[in-house]
This record gives structure tokens, C-alpha cells and sequence, in this order.
């Protein structure tokens, strides 16, 4: 049969029929910003990032880091142009610095990412329930519990399904601005402070100040990075996975910088400190009436195990691809009934039980060691291998 | 019972009945994994008689004679009314949107499938086998192939590459005797390199499916 092979000067209708099935820049975000788990950020990690640094200048920080970022993103989304895998952050690295290196940087942040969310959601279940259920359980019987659910789902494949996760993310996103504006409205001492704004708090407490802030802001936009991931299965990767990226950025850095300014004019920026140390997550619920508070720290237990789960299915993600190119044992690349690596979701399951259990019989604290230093050391890694 | 245990002797109905199960008829693998393996499998049958050639990656219409069927003559003919040659993972993609439900079919006017209504809160009506036998008769035949001395057949060994490319795997080795996986990759090696491309790309549509969390 005579075939012209002259360009089509119109899609046919595979390519139609195709393109109808890609992503656009709304699915890529929706995406991006469920990884980026807003509420467990602006509750979780700023409060603690206040208590343990013992610094003002996060407000600041989140802006300043969201320009590098960007900067850093126009080189990083140009590779999706010619490293098309879904592997992302790893193909990249392993290009440039060799596959060992690859795997360190992306699986273990990943993976203490992942386990780090337990120690987040184990007091705080604990305290929720203790206050309205009187049901009384040390935080890592609930880690534990969090954990189990998590397996299961991980080796069912169940995936929190996106109109879910859709859902969760718009109210979380509402309830932090919702937060932040109640901040703002009340500001302790009665007079609203751009201080922990300003560049001037980068440096309050000598040239080392920008670098812990750093690291702390570079937390808060974990996640941002994963929209590459889909750049196959987007409507038009050029543009699309670039816009997404940006939208990004420029959403975490508003909701992050603002809700930590609130938290900062709220108490006062010389009580903010002894406040997060005293308040813990309730830092940022405090900023509003009862309902919202409510409401916000219900979401916060739901927004951590939802991240717990999807960084547990981004982790067996990664092991499975690196498993299937030899790079880690073949067995991990190896699917089990319904394509799911089943081999790859129980090594990540087995990594997190073995912190946890060293975690309580250690007796440490949680919040402070398992979550905060676990999930802010693997952002270090990812921004040092890079 | 009139179906004989031979089967169709058409490759993506062979393959439809290794990945759903032999009673229940519930499918072992994910929609989108399904689908794309069966595509492999439409496009197998009109490779084997070399209507279609794989070259440099693209779908290109051979000499050979295509197979009656009107399934594979619809194909056949969407391949031929494309403008332009396209890629193998773009017409596996195409081919996996409707697989699934087209073979189905395929195999019920055959009288190797049964209809009935799904479940309750399902619009989706469900096919379920026939019979046990002639649903599990496809994996003899791969068995069948893997012993014999001498080269094997063609298509049970591409069903069985295909299998395993798209997360059959575990159930080949469930049914197979020890050793028949590794036994299947070498034997597959004596394939035309055509149509171990077929199976590679198969393998890796449904990889990339998994990675970017579309299965």
C-alpha cells in the first residue's frame, strides 16, 4: 500500500485521540502541590523550624529562597527537555554526577522524608485524641497505626485518589490563608510588624543566620520538583511542566511566607520562639477562632498521612526504577499482581518500622528529632548533591 | 461445551484470557496495563503475518497477508489511514484506550466469554470465561512451546513475552514449571527482532505508566 511520508499538515486522529489523555498545567500542579503538603509544612515545620532555630527570619527566608529557586528552576525544567525521565530528580543527577550519587540524593531523601511524617503524625493523633476521644496511647502507637494503614495501601496500590487529594489540598490551602489572615488581623501588641520580613532578619544573628533559614525554607518547597516526573504525559512538556513549576513556587512561597508572618505578628516577634516551643502546631491553628482551629487541626492529620502516603509511593516509585535498570537489586524492579512492585513498597515499609521502633525505644522526641531532623536533613542532602 | 481448548488461535485473545482470571474473570493487572499489553497483543497479530513491520520504531504497513478478523482488519486499516508512519508506543497507546473491551467482545462471539451483569452499582457489564479449561488453555500453550526441542513457534512465545512486559509475570511463574521465566527470555531471543522490539516497547509503555503515576 503507497504511504506519502511528507510531515502531516494536521494531527490524525491517534494524535487527537492522545492528546486528549495528556496532562495540563492544572493536573501537573494539582500533582506537584499534593507532594508539597501544605498544611504539614505550615504546621508541622514552621512552628518546630521557630522552636529549634530559635530565629525570626523564616518569612523572609521563604521569600528569598522562592527567587533562588526559580533561578535554580529555569536550568532545571531546560533538562526536562532533553532528559525526558520519569525518574526526574535522580536522571538528573546521575547524569551529571554518576548513578551511586543519584541514588544517595533522591531515594534517601525521599525516603526520610517519608518516614519522617510519622513522627509528626504520632503526637499529634495522640494529643487530638487524648483531648476530644479520651482515648490515651503513647505518640508511636499512633505512628505505628499510621504506618500499618500505609503498608496495606502501599502493597494494595491503593493511591489516594486525585479528586481526594484534590479536595484535601484546596481546604488545607483555604484554611492556612484562612489562618493567616485571623493572624494578621490580631497582631500581638497591637500593631502589625513587616520585621521577620525584611532581608535585615536573614542575618539577626550573624552570617550563619541565612543558612539554617535556608535549609528551613528549602523544606517548605520540597515537592516543587516533581512535576518533570510527568513531563511524558503532559499536553505540551515545553510549556507545560515549566508553568506548573513556577505556579508552584509562586503558591508555596505566598501561603508559607505569609502564614509564618502571621505566626510572627501574632505572638510578637521577641515571643514567637517561646510561643512555638510552648504551642507546637497550635502556633498556627491559635491564629484563628474555634471552628477554624478545629477544622485546621483535623486537616493536619490528614494532610500528614495523606504526604506520608504519597512519599511512600514516590519512594517504591523510585526503588522500582532503579531496580529495573540494575542500578539497586532486581528484585525491586519486579511486579506482583495489579503491576504492583510489591518487593519495592515493603522495603520502604520495613525502612520506616525499623526508625520508628529506634525512635521509641530511644524515647526521643518525635516532633523534634524524627520528624523535624528527618525531613529537614533530606532536603540538605537534595540541595547539596545538587 | 463447544469451544474448543485450542482457542481462537488469535495471540490478544490468548493473552485477554492469561490476564483475567479462569472463573471469576477478573482482570490480574491494572486498566491502563491491560490495555496496553493487548495492544501489544493487536499489534502481534498483524506483525506474525507480517501485514505490519516495525521499523526504526514506527509502525509501517508490510506485504504480508493481513488476518481475516474484522478486529484486526479494523486495525490494520487505522494504521494504513494515518498520514503519517507512527511511533510503536503511540499506537500501543491509541490501541490501549478500547483493547480491552474490542478483544472482549471478540472472544465472546467466539463463545469463549460470557456477559452478565455487572455488579451492582457497575454499568459495566462483566465478561467471565466460558469455562475454566479454555481459559487457562493459553498458558499450556506457552508451556507447550517452552518444551519442545528444537525453535519454538512464534506466537506462544510472544504471548509470553508479552505477558511478562506488561506484569503477568508473577502469574507465569505461578503455572509454569521452575526456570520458565529465564527460559522464556532466552527462548524469546530467537524471536524476530521486530517482534522482540514489540514486546520491549509493551514493556516499556507499561514501566513509564507506572513511573508517572498514571497506573
Amino acid at each position: 500500500m503507497p504511504r506519502t511520508h511528507t510531515a502531516a499538515t494536521k494531527p490524525g486522529s491517534v494524535s487527537r485521540a492522545l492528546a486528549r489523555d495528556r496532562l495540563g498545567v492544572p493536573a501537573v500542579l494539582f500533582f506537584v502541590m499534593a507532594g508539597v503538603a501544605p498544611l504539614t509544612v505550615a504546621a508541622g515545620v514552621i512552628p518546630t523550624a521557630y522552636q529549634t532555630t530559635g530565629l525570626t527570619g523564616i518569612p523572609a527566608a521563604f521569600l528569598v529562597i522562592a527567587v533562588i529557586l526559580a533561578i535554580f528552576s529555569s536550568g532545571y525544567v531546560a533538562m526536562t527537555r532533553w532528559i525526558t525521565n520519569s525518574g526526574a530528580f535522580y536522571a538528573f543527577i546521575s547524569r551529571g554526577l554518576g548513578r551511586v550519587t543519584g541514588v544517595a540524593a533522591a531515594l534517601l531523601a525521599y525516603s526520610f522524608l517519608q518516614v519522617g511524617l510519622y513522627g509528626a503524625f504520632g503526637p499529634n493523633a495522640a494529643s487530638e485524641a487524648a483531648t476530644h476521644l479520651h482515648v490515651h496511647a503513647q505518640w508511636w502507637a499512633w505512628a505505628l497505626g499510621a504506618w500499618a494503614v500505609v503498608t496495606v495501601l502501599g502493597l494494595l496500590r491503593v493511591d489516594i485518589t486525585g479528586r481526594v487529594l484534590g479536595v484535601l489540598l484546596c481546604a488545607e490551602i483555604a484554611v492556612i490563608l484562612a489562618e493567616t489572615v485571623s493572624g494578621l488581623a490580631h497582631p500581638g501588641g497591637g500593631h502589625l510588624s513587616f520585621a521577620t520580613l525584611s532581608p535585615t532578619a536573614l542575618t539577626s544573628a550573624g552570617f550563619g543566620t541565612f543558612g539554617v533559614l535556608a535549609v528551613v525554607a528549602v523544606l517548605g518547597f520540597v515537592g516543587f520538583e516533581q512535576a518533570p516526573v510527568l513531563a511524558e504525559e503532559a499536553r505540551n512538556a515545553r510549556r507545560t511542566i515549566p508553568v506548573a513549576t513556577y505556579f508552584a513556587l509562586g503558591m508555596i512561597a505566598v501561603v508559607y511566607a505569609g502564614a509564618s508572618w502571621a505566626m510572627a505578628a501574632h505572638a510578637g516577634q521577641a515571643h514567637v520562639v517561646a510561643a512555638a516551643a510552648k504551642q507546637g502546631p497550635g502556633l498556627l491553628f491559635g491564629l484563628g477562632g474555634g471552628a477554624l482551629s478545629q477544622a485546621a487541626q483535623v486537616l493536619f492529620l490528614t494532610s500528614l498521612f495523606a504526604a506520608a502516603l504519597a512519599f511512600h509511593n514516590c519512594v517504591w516509585r523510585y526503588a522500582f526504577a532503579l531496580g529495573r535498570e540494575n542500578v539497586l537489586p532486581a528484585a525491586l524492579g519486579r511486579t506482583g499482581g495489579n503491576n504492583i512492585p510489591k518487593a519495592a513498597s515493603l522495603a520502604q515499609s520495613v525502612t520506616a518500622l525499623a526508625v520508628i521502633t529506634g525512635y521509641a525505644l530511644t524515647g526521643q522526641d518525635p516532633m523534634t528529632r524524627l520528624f523535624f531532623w528527618l525531613v529537614i536533613s533530606s532536603p540538605r542532602r537534595a540541595v547539596v548533591s545538587v | 461445551m463447544n469451544t474448543p481448548l485450542s482457542g481462537t488461535g488469535r495471540l490478544a485473545d490468548d493473552l485477554y484470557l492469561v490476564a483475567h482470571h479462569e472463573i471469576t474473570g477478573k482482570p490480574h493487572l491494572q486498566p491502563r496495563a491491560l490495555g496496553l499489553g493487548l495492544a501489544g497483543g493487536l499489534l502481534g497479530e498483524l506483525m506474525l503475518p507480517g501485514a505490519i513491520r516495525l521499523k526504526g520504531g514506527l509502525v509501517v504497513i508490510g506485504d504480508g497477508t493481513p488476518p481475516g478478523d474484522a478486529l484486526a482488519r479494523s486495525v490494520l486499516s487505522q494504521i494504513g489511514g494515518e498520514r503519517e508512519d507512527l511511533a510503536a508506543r503511540d499506537w500501543l497507546l491509541f490501541l490501549a484506550r478500547t483493547a480491552a473491551g474490542d478483544i472482549a467482545r471478540r472472544l465472546g462471539q467466539a463463545g469463549y466469554l460470557t456477559r452478565t451483569a455487572g455488579r451492582r452499582f457497575s454499568r459495566t457489564p462483566r465478561w467471565v470465561p466460558a469455562g475454566p479449561d479454555c481459559a487457562f488453555a493459553p498458558l499450556v500453550r506457552v508451556k507447550a512451546a517452552l518444551s519442545t526441542r528444537g525453535p519454538a513457534a512464534a506466537q506462544p512465545l510472544l504471548l509470553g513475552g508479552l505477558a511478562a512486559a506488561c506484569g503477568l509475570g508473577h502469574q507465569l511463574a505461578l503455572y509454569l514449571p521452575p526456570g520458565a521465566e529465564r527460559h522464556l527470555e532466552q527462548a524469546a531471543r530467537y524471536l524476530d527482532p521486530s517482534l522482540q522490539e514489540l514486546i520491549a516497547q509493551t514493556q516499556a509503555a507499561v514501566d513509564s505508566a507506572l513511573l508517572t503515576h498514571r497506573l
